[in-house]
């Protein structure tokens, strides 16, 4: 597992994943009851990718860190996810009332031409529960424009 | 059922056993029940069960019209998996899907009973109006289209994947999001109750076995009236795919839910109520026109 730091240390900004929208994030995750119940028996590493734009999370033991600026996806970790999508794709995805098949992960993986799941698909199936909650409870988050 | 003082009250759902042969083996099926009149027979999505319907079953509307029925298949909710079942892998077939309904109306001692599905079984109530339009008061199916791609997966099988949770998480991804949050929890719920392959063995006939096209225009809907809906947000059999069925089966008619997913009966049933009223009425008006 790389380094960590907590939100919204030395990370690089982006339009699409900006640093105030990912703390808000992570912030109602940690809040979460239920999150914090199928975190304890968790260990993964998610990436958000958008063209250059890239934001890594850890989730480990009931926690979740987003990796330090500069630091990339380890293909040594043992459940890594990469999920990588259009600006397009992600704004369609990222909103509290999202369109027909465009409403989770799954969908978009499905019927969207510019998402995908570029590593780790035996390891979204088997985390799906709280993947899906973690984007569940970014889709509802404040902070990005839309 | 007249509540009390504190709110309790009894449902009018009725359960029972029901002990039938289906090709010649012995099954022991759980039945629910509300309602008395023309029997509308109801029949659940793969890997659950038929407390799926228990909003309809406790829907006066319906059931002052209708004698509801709904019933857990062989190897789902209380209904038990046959002798030896240790001994097969669990993989329906479209033979025995029907085969199943039939024989279930049949102890039941049905009547041109309306059939009502959802998913897998939206799917095969086409081919139950296909094989014996005669047998049906019409169908009614939901999620359901000549063919289903994409459903059939191995992994809830695979020993380092818990099934219990990512199975209801697979399923619930099809779901509305403006459905309320407590029903899309009901059906995650239920789902995390199946028995082990058996969602797996259900999509087999979904996704794999089933196959209707260029048979569509062998259903004769002036026998057996069918009606087709599907939710606007179900990404497994998509709006496109049953609207594509409407077309090819002559007479037949439905289309999409706007606001709705893959489980219209059980993850909105207010809102899915008004596309299903209508299509009754029609189905038993013209039944008994018929008669």
């Amino acid at each position: 597992m790389g380094s960590i730091a907590t939100p919204g240390g030395a990370a690089v900004d982006s339009v699409i994943f900006p640093n105030s929208w990912i703390d808000n994030w992570l912030a109602a995750a940690t809040a979460d009851q239920e999150f914090r119940t199928l975190g304890r028996w968790t260990t993964l590493s998610l990436v958000l990718r958008c063209a250059e734009a890239e934001i890594i999370v850890d989730i480990d033991g009931g926690r979740i860190y987003r990796r330090v600026s500069g630091a990339a996806a380890d293909p040594a970790d043992t459940e890594l996810i990469i999920l990588d999508g259009s600006a397009a794709a992600w704004a369609s995805l990222l909103t509290p009332k999202p369109a027909p098949r465009h409403n989770d992960v799954l969908a978009l993986d499905r019927h969207h031409s510019e998402f995908d799941v570029v590593a780790g698909r035996t390891s979204l199936i088997r985390h799906l529960r709280i993947v899906l909650l973690l984007m569940s409870i970014a889709a509802q988050t404040e902070g990005r424009s839309r | 059922m007249k509540p009390t003082d504190n709110g309790s009250r009894i449902e009018p759902i009725v359960g029972r056993y029901l002990q039938v042969a289906i090709d010649n083996e012995p099954q022991r099926v759980y039945f629910e029940e509300a309602g008395q009149g023309p029997t509308l027979l109801c029949l659940h999505t793969a890997g659950a069960d038929s407390r799926q319907y228990r909003h309809l079953l406790n829907d006066p509307e319906v059931t002052a019209h209708h004698r509801v029925i709904a019933f857990d298949l062989p190897w789902h909710g209380r209904s038990s998996p046959p002798d030896s079942w240790w001994q097969e892998e669990y993989l329906l077939t479209t033979d025995r899907y029907v085969a199943t309904v039939e024989a279930v109306s049949d102890a039941l001692g049905l009547r041109r009973p309306i059939v009502l599905g959802c998913s897998m079984a939206g799917s095969v109530v086409l081919e139950l109006a296909r094989r014996d339009p005669d047998r049906w008061g019409g169908v009614i199916g939901l999620s359901g289209a000549a063919k289903i791609p994409g459903r059939f997966q191995d992994w809830p099988m695979a020993p380092d994947i818990n099934a219990q949770q990512v199975v209801p998480s697979w399923t619930s991804s099809l779901m509305a999001p403006a459905s309320p949050e407590a029903a899309r929890r009901e059906i995650w719920w239920i789902y995390s109750q199946g028995g082990p392959g058996i969602y797996r063995g259900d999509t087999y006939f979904y996704s794999q076995d089933f196959d209707l096209r260029g048979h569509e225009h062998e259903i004769d809907t002036a026998r057996c009236p069918v009606h087709l809906l599907t939710g606007e947000y179900d990404h497994a059999c998509t709006p496109e795919m049953t609207e594509e069925t409407i077309a090819a089966i002559p007479g037949a008619t439905g289309g999409r839910m706007t606001e709705i997913g893959h489980f219209p009966m059980s993850e909105n049933y207010p809102l899915f109520r008004h596309h299903l009223l209508p299509a009754l009425r029609t189905m038993r008006t013209r039944d008994r026109t018929n008669a």
